[in-house]
């Protein structure tokens, strides 16, 4: 129980993908500009996460000798695409807006590198609560810096929550203003944002120790 | 190592076999969402209750009304924008005067040059009831150009202006 409680820990905290690793930021920094992308990306990651892991860790009951790589691949790919076919006929608006990210997922160091590490050693349970874990630590800094970012950026929150929940999503939005500080909208203004929270995070972490 | 080889064949096989028989099962749905996507558009652009459009190809529409001829919808691009192309639909009347036009797809620089979306700005419904008969030359033209955004501004005129010379052959 303690060693999965350790895995939620690093996951979401110690060992953050996004703020400690570092890994993953092409599709971060480019979806992060509003909530709902931000959100939505976050989904498919724990989900893909999730599952490409306990599958992995599956196939490695009947591959003993150290063969993963060209498995792991393998897994990552159908996955994701899985996922690129799913949001194309049920989310096309969002597919839209996130589709492009979501295909460099599968090269995007982050899953593999994860996924190579851990399942060597693991057995499915905690290999599926480490992918979840993992998910959830992208999930809360995609959420943190989408809010910032649309939030200061345009003004407005939870804009467009329509094209992931259908009719009920479209009183959502709250708008603040009308203007907002543009440059938070632009690239530099993720790259800002994340330096921010990843300052934040060494200062609780280094205070804590 | 056999049994690696197996394993390595078996589960190439299930990951094509999974990837294909989704996509398979979801064609149908996934191109009518790319029709409906882009039809939404156009049919914004049109302006009108009742109407049908027949496709001549890919990027141009007739407007019938009645089995009435009223006008065509078409597409046009530009390269001279910021950032990449831009893709514009226009739809005319049947007198050759603009009902409407609509940036489908661009990457200008937020915040300044994607004022040409509809979602950001109103500016590009200024086209609504223009013509060939209006000035589009540079200055002293009919058009509000927009300062900080020149390029992207007179990129859009110019593409639909070149729009609407094409059709008008």
């Amino acid at each position: 129980m303690s060693k999965l409680s350790k895995i939620a820990q690093d996951g979401i905290w110690k060992q953050n993908p996004a703020l400690v690793k570092l890994l993953g930021l092409g599709p971060l920094l480019a979806v992060s500009n509003s909530f709902v992308t931000a959100l939505c990306l976050g989904i498919v990651i724990i989900i893909v996460l999730t599952t490409s892991n306990i599958l992995i860790s599956f196939i490695r009951f009947f591959l003993k000798e150290d063969s993963g790589i060209p498995t792991k691949i393998a897994v990552l790919a159908t996955l994701v695409t899985l996922a690129d076919i799913f949001l194309q006929a049920w989310y096309f608006e969002l597919h839209h807006r996130i589709g492009l990210f979501l295909a460099l997922m599968v090269t995007s160091f982050s899953l593999l590198g994860r996924a190579e590490l851990f399942n060597s050693r693991n057995p499915i349970l905690s290999s599926a609560v480490d992918g979840f874990m993992m998910g959830i630590g992208f999930l809360w800094v995609l959420l943190i810096i989408g809010s910032v970012r649309e939030g200061l950026g345009s003004g407005t929150l939870f804009s467009d929550m329509q094209i992931l929940l259908g009719p009920v999503g479209e009183d959502l939005e709250i708008t603040f203003s009308d203007n907002g500080f543009l440059l938070l909208i632009l690239p530099p203004g993720a790259f800002i944002s994340l330096g921010i929270l990843i300052a934040l995070k060494n200062l609780l972490s280094n205070n804590r120790s | 190592m056999k049994q690696k080889l197996i394993i390595f064949v078996f589960l190439t096989i299930a990951c094509g076999v999974s990837v294909t028989s989704l996509y398979t099962f979801q064609r149908e749905k996934i191109e009518k969402n790319r029709e409906d996507f882009s039809l939404k558009t156009i049919k914004q652009l049109v302006d009108q209750e009742d109407f049908d459009l027949v496709p001549v190809n890919a990027t141009k529409y007739i407007i019938y009304d009645q089995n009435v001829y009223s006008g065509t919808v078409f597409q046009s691009i530009s390269l001279s924008g910021y950032n990449g192309e831009i893709v514009l639909w226009i739809a005319t009347d049947s007198e050759g005067y603009i009902r409407g036009v609509r940036v489908v797809k661009h990457r200008e620089t937020a915040g300044i040059g994607d004022l040409i979306d509809i979602e950001v700005s109103e500016w590009i419904n200024q086209f609504i009831g223009m013509s060939l008969q209006n000035d589009w030359t540079y200055e002293n033209s009919d058009i509000d150009h927009v300062a900080g955004a020149t390029v992207t501004t007179r990129a859009v005129a110019q593409a639909i202006f070149h729009g609407l010379t094409l059709e008008s052959q």
